[in-house]
């Protein structure tokens, strides 16, 4: 999806395993965006990140079979995909290796909708620079 | 001068499985943590009217309800896991707490979550143990609080 686009909702994947937190991003996030898939699990999570292909998204650190498991697992099946990591922590060891992991950023649980809607917006537009980046990168490099 | 008898020396103390001075200490540690507890809010009031602000009356209602439905199966979970020693399952567990009460306003039961999540890593079951009733009292607290809320 074109990240500037504004008629089209952007598409998120929902990944942790605690129903409350789940219901709660679902439903604060559901009138800006189109919620495409949720996931209890990391090897559930890098499923249907495979299929559904979303703009972001959201991985909680400490879900079952890991945080960092489905951070690699969805930057491989879908490159594209911006991937915000939910944690009850601010700058944990664990969050900084995730996002040397692929992850796009990290957001704290219990910030604002808004908030968390303003940082998915970012971190989709910011993936989607660095994926043209690439793109561009790899064609300067090619041979004529 | 004639040198004084010098007193016999006290009988070393045969060491118990749990020395006094050890238990002392944490006595002492317990107490400390106790007097040094500064109460955040049980509910942080800008988290709930952001969350009023965005969801719909129902949807509201449903969040606490599953948060209600969830939450002795997590203190027992946390009380098992202090009790038992098992510092990665306390870690684990009180983690799980600590993410649903931050997502809908219950600060209080948070902050006593990160810190059995800290003992629970620092493998500390001594101070898990003696934060349960502190845990109880504060789910109480949130409980009551919520449903406040709500009427």
């Amino acid at each position: 999806m074109d990240p500037d686009d504004c008629t089209a909702r952007q598409r998120v994947l929902i990944a942790d395993d605690d129903p409350v937190v789940q219901a709660s991003l679902r439903m604060s996030l559901a009138a800006v965006f189109e919620i495409v898939a949720e996931a209890s699990d990391s090897a559930q999570a890098v499923e249907l990140a495979a299929v559904a292909k979303p703009d972001v998204a959201i991985v909680d650190v400490n879900m079952p079979g890991g945080g960092l498991r489905a951070v690699q697992g969805i930057h491989e099946v879908s490159p594209a995909t911006a991937i915000v990591v939910l944690s009850s922590d601010e700058l944990s060891a664990v969050v900084r290796e995730l996002v040397l992991a692929g992850a796009t950023t990290y957001c704290r649980k219990g910030v604002s909708a808004e908030v968390l809607s303003e940082l998915l917006t970012r971190s989709i537009r910011a993936r989607a620079g660095e994926i043209a980046a690439q793109a561009a990168v790899g064609e300067a490099a090619a041979p004529a | 001068m004639k040198p004084q008898p010098q007193p016999e020396p006290a009988p070393r103390r045969q060491p118990t499985s749990s020395p006094p001075i050890t238990r002392s200490a944490e006595r002492h540690r317990l107490v400390a943590a106790e007097n040094d507890r500064v109460d955040v809010d049980v509910l942080d009031q800008s988290t709930i009217a952001q969350l009023r602000k965005t969801l719909s009356v129902e949807e509201y209602q449903d969040i606490h309800r599953i948060f209600e439905e969830l939450l002795p199966a997590r203190l027992a979970a946390i009380e098992s896991a202090a009790r038992g020693g098992d510092g990665a399952e306390l870690k684990r567990t009180a983690h799980l707490l600590t993410g649903s009460s931050a997502m809908i306003g219950a600060a209080r039961l948070a902050d006593v979550c990160r810190e059995l999540e800290r003992a629970g890593e620092n493998d500390d079951p001594i101070f898990a143990r003696g934060q349960l009733s502190h845990l109880a009292q504060v789910a109480g607290q949130t409980g009551r609080a919520l449903r406040d809320g709500l009427a």
